[in-house]
C-alpha cells in the first residue's frame, strides 16, 4: 500500500519537473543576446569580432535555425536522456559537471539541514518544557537572534574569529582538500536561521500537543515523564515541524550559492556563479533543472514523512 | 478488604487555579469517601469542580496553572497528595485508574490500539509485549470490541466514538485497579451507546469489584449506577445522600432545580436521542473570583431567606446519612 502511495505520488511529480525543463528552456530564450554568440564564449561585445559565417555555422550546430516548437522538442528529450548540452567554456557535458558539483552541495545541505533539525527541535521541546521560565525566555531570546542573524554576516564573523584569529578550521577549502572541518564553518553559518525557525515551530507545537487529552490519558496510565514527551508529545507534534524542515530545506539551496562561493568550496552554486560570469548558457540552465527537480524530491520527501508519521493521512 | 472501610477518601480538599485576578477557588473544602465495590455518583451542572477534584485524585491536575492548596486524600494508609512521584506512577492506571469524558482525543492517534493498550501492562506488570499483547487482546474481548485481534493493529481513527470509549475503559482496566473513576464517560456519545456503556461499567464493576467514581451532569445516568450521591456546585458539595434518598427526597434546593431541570420521557422519546434540557435553574453559576460571602447559591436559590446572604451554611446531617448545605428545611 505505501509502495501504491510512492509511485503515485512520484507520477504527481512528473508535471512539475515537465514545468521545470520547460522553464529551464524558456530562460534559454528570454536571456537577451545572441546564444550562437554565448556559444562561442564570448561577451555582447565580442560578437562583432567574428565572422557572419562562423556564426551562421554555429547557430545551425545548435539548431537555432529550426522552429522554437521543434528546438523545445529536442532540448526536451535531450534532457529526458539526460543530455543537457556542453559548456560554451570548456565543451565538457553538462550533466557531467553537474554530477560532479550536486554531490558536494547535497552534503553541506543535509548536513545543515540535519543539524538545524537536531538543534532546533531539542530547543524548541527544551523550550516547551520550561515554559514561562527562565530556561524557556533564554530559549527563545537565542532563536529571535538566531532567526535574525544573516547567514553571510554569520560567516563571515566566524571566518574571522574560529579561522582566522584561532586557526581551528580552515577558512576555505573542499572537503575532499581538509576533510569535515572544511564543513563545520558553512554549515554553522547557514544552519543558525532555519535551526531557529525550525525551534519556534517545535515549541509551539510541542505546547499544543502538551496540552491535548491524549497526553493526560498517558499520564494516567502512570507513563513516566519522558515516555510521555517522547513517545506520546514529541511525534504528535512533527508535523508542522517537517513542513517547517522541507521549507527549509528548498530555501538554503539558495543561501548555499552564496556560502559555497565565500568558503571556495565546489558545488551547484559555485558552478553557477562561474556560469553566470561565464555567460555559460547551458550550465545555468542545467543548475536550473537539477535545482528544480530538487525541489520537486523535497516535497515529495516531505509527503512521504507525514504518511510515515501520521496513519491518517490517506495513501 | 472490608466493606465498610473506605478505599478512597478526600477530606477537606482545595484547589485553586491561577488567573489574572490572583487566585480563584475551583474546589472549595470537599470530603466524600468511596468503599470497595460501591458506586460514588458526583454530580452538578458544568464548571462546579467535579473534573478538577477527580483530577487531583491521581495528581494530574496541570500545574500551573492549577494546585491544591489543601486538604489530604487517603489511599489506603498513603495521602496522596504527599506521596512521591514515582508513588503516584506507580499507582495511576494501576491501581487507580481513569476514563475521560472525549473519547474522541483521549487516544494517541499516532498509535495503534493494541500498543497503546500494552503501556501500562508492561509498565505495571512487567509483561514482555508479546504478553501484553495477549492480555490486551482479552481486554478487547472483555469490552466487547467485535474482531479484537484486528483491532490491536488498528488506529483509533478508524473506530467510531463508542468503540474508542470502549478501548479507554479496556485501557483503564488493564491493571485491575481497586478504584476507577469516570469523568462523565458517556456524555460524548449518543444515547444507545450510552447505555451500552454503563451496562457494561456496571457489569465489569460487578465482576472485578472495583469502586467506581462516576462523575457526570447527569442525573439519569446517576439513577442508573450509583450507588450513592454527592451533589457539588460551585466548587462545594451542598448535598450527600445514598441514591434512593436524594431521588426520593432532596435536601438541598440546587438538587431541587437539577431534578427539575431533567427533561421528562416524552421529550427525551421526541427529540432524535439528544436529552433537551427543559427547565434550567435560572440564572449562572457566579464566577469563582465573584462568589457571594454566604451561601454560594443564594444568588439562584428560590428560597433564600436573609441569613443565606450573610453566613454560609455548613453540612449538616438532615436525616440518617442524609447531609445538605442548607439553612432551611425542603418538605
Ligand atoms: N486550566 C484551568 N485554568 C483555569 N481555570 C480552570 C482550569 N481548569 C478548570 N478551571 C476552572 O475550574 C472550575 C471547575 O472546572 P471543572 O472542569 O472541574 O468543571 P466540571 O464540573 O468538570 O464541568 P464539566 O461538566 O463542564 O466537565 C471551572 O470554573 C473552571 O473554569
Ligand atoms: S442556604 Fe439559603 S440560599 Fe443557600 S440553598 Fe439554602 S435556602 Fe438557598
Ligand atoms: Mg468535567
Amino acid at each position: 500500500m505505501f509502495f501504491k502511495f510512492v509511485i503515485r505520488r512520484v507520477l504527481f511529480s512528473i508535471p512539475t519537473i515537465v514545468g521545470i525543463v520547460t522553464l529551464a528552456f524558456l530562460l534559454g530564450k528570454l536571456i537577451p543576446g545572441d546564444p550562437a554568440v554565448a556559444a562561442l564564449g564570448l561577451d555582447l561585445d565580442g560578437a562583432s569580432t567574428v565572422s557572419q559565417e562562423e556564426l551562421e555555422r554555429v547557430r545551425t550546430e545548435l539548431g537555432l535555425d529550426r522552429p522554437v516548437i521543434v528546438q523545445y522538442m529536442s532540448w526536451f528529450g535531450d534532457a529526458l536522456q539526460g543530455d543537457l548540452g556542453r559548456s560554451s567554456v570548456n565543451r565538457e557535458s553538462v550533466t557531467a559537471l553537474i554530477l560532479r558539483a550536486f554531490p558536494n552541495t547535497m552534503f553541506l545541505l543535509l548536513t545543515t539541514i540535519s543539524t538545524a533539525a537536531l538543534i532546533g527541535i531539542s530547543l524548541g521541546v527544551f523550550s516547551a518544557l520550561h515554559r514561562g521560565k527562565s530556561a524557556d525566555l533564554v530559549a527563545r531570546l537565542v532563536t529571535i537572534v538566531g532567526v535574525s542573524t544573516p547567514p553571510f554576516w554569520l560567516a563571515l564573523v566566524l571566518i574571522l574569529v574560529f579561522a582566522f584569529n584561532l586557526n581551528l578550521f580552515p577558512m576555505n577549502g573542499s572537503v575532499a582538500e581538509h576533510g569535515w572541518t572544511a564543513l563545520v564553518l558553512p554549515t554553522a553559518s547557514i544552519a543558525l536561521q532555519p535551526a531557529a525557525l525550525i525551534a519556534r515551530m517545535s515549541r509551539s507545537s510541542m505546547l499544543e500537543v502538551l496540552s491535548q487529552d491524549m497526553i493526560r490519558t498517558a499520564a494516567a496510565k502512570g507513563l513516566g515523564r519522558w515516555t510521555i514527551i517522547l513517545r506520546h508529545g514529541l511525534p504528535n507534534a512533527l508535523s508542522p515541524v517537517i513542513t517547517v524542515i522541507g521549507f527549509q530545506f528548498a530555501n538554503l539551496m539558495g543561501g548555499a550559492v552564496a556560502i559555497e562561493v565565500l568558503f571556495g568550496m565546489p558545488g551547484l552554486g559555485s558552478l553557477l556563479i562561474n556560469a553566470i560570469f561565464e555567460n555559460d548558457l547551458k550550465v545555468i540552465q542545467g543548475v536550473v533543472v537539477i535545482v528544480g527537480i530538487t525541489f520537486a524530491l523535497t516535497n515529495l520527501a516531505v509527503d512521504l514523512l507525514y504518511s510515515v508519521i501520521d496513519p491518517r493521512i490517506k495513501l | 478488604m472490608e466493606m465498610n472501610k473506605p478505599i478512597l477518601q478526600l477530606q477537606g480538599l482545595r484547589t485553586e487555579f491561577k488567573t489574572g485576578s490572583g487566585w480563584v477557588t475551583a474546589v472549595d473544602d470537599l470530603s466524600y469517601s468511596v468503599n470497595p465495590g460501591e458506586t460514588l455518583g458526583i454530580v452538578g451542572e458544568s464548571g462546579c469542580g467535579k473534573s478538577v477534584s477527580s483530577l487531583c485524585v491521581l495528581r494530574l491536575l496541570p500545574e500551573p496553572p492549577g494546585r491544591i492548596s489543601g486538604g489530604e486524600i487517603w489511599y489506603g494508609g498513603e495521602d496522596l497528595t504527599k506521596v512521591a512521584e514515582t508513588r503516584i506512577r506507580d499507582i495511576r492506571g494501576n491501581e487507580i485508574a481513569m476514563v475521560f469524558q472525549e473519547p474522541m482525543t483521549t487516544l494517541n492517534p499516532l498509535m495503534t490500539i493494541g500498543t497503546q493498550l500494552c503501556e501500562p501492562i508492561m509498565k505495571h506488570q512487567g509483561l514482555s509485549r508479546k504478553d501484553a499483547m495477549q492480555r490486551a487482546h482479552e481486554l478487547l474481548q472483555l469490552v466487547r470490541i467485535p474482531d479484537a485481534k484486528h483491532w490491536l493493529k488498528g488506529y483509533p481513527h478508524e473506530m467510531s466514538g463508542g468503540m474508542r470509549q470502549r478501548v479507554v475503559i479496556a485501557m483503564a482496566l488493564a491493571c485491575s485497579p481497586k478504584v476507577l473513576i469516570a469523568d462523565e464517560p458517556t456524555t460524548a456519545l449518543d444515547v444507545t451507546i450510552q447505555a451500552q456503556i454503563l451496562a457494561l461499567l456496571k457489569e465489569l464493576q460487578d465482576r472485578l469489584g472495583m469502586a467506581v467514581i462516576m462523575v457526570t451532569h447527569d442525573l439519569g445516568v446517576i439513577a442508573e449506577v450509583a450507588d450513592r450521591v454527592v451533589v457539588m456546585y460551585a466548587g462545594s458539595k451542598v448535598e450527600e445522600a445514598t441514591v434512593e434518598d436524594l431521588f426520593a427526597r432532596p435536601r438541598h434546593p440546587y438538587t431541587h432545580g437539577l431534578f427539575r431541570a431533567i427533561p421528562d420521557i416524552d421529550s427525551i422519546t421526541s427529540s432524535e436521542g439528544a436529552p433537551t434540557r427543559l427547565e434550567e435553574i435560572p440564572g449562572m453559576v457566579p464566577a469563582l473570583d465573584a462568589m457571594p460571602s454566604g451561601c454560594p447559591f443564594s444568588t439562584r436559590c428560590p428560597f433564600v431567606i436573609e441569613r443565606c446572604l450573610a453566613e454560609r451554611p455548613i453540612l449538616e446531617e438532615k436525616a440518617p446519612g442524609h447531609f445538605a448545605a442548607c439553612f432551611r428545611e425542603l418538605s
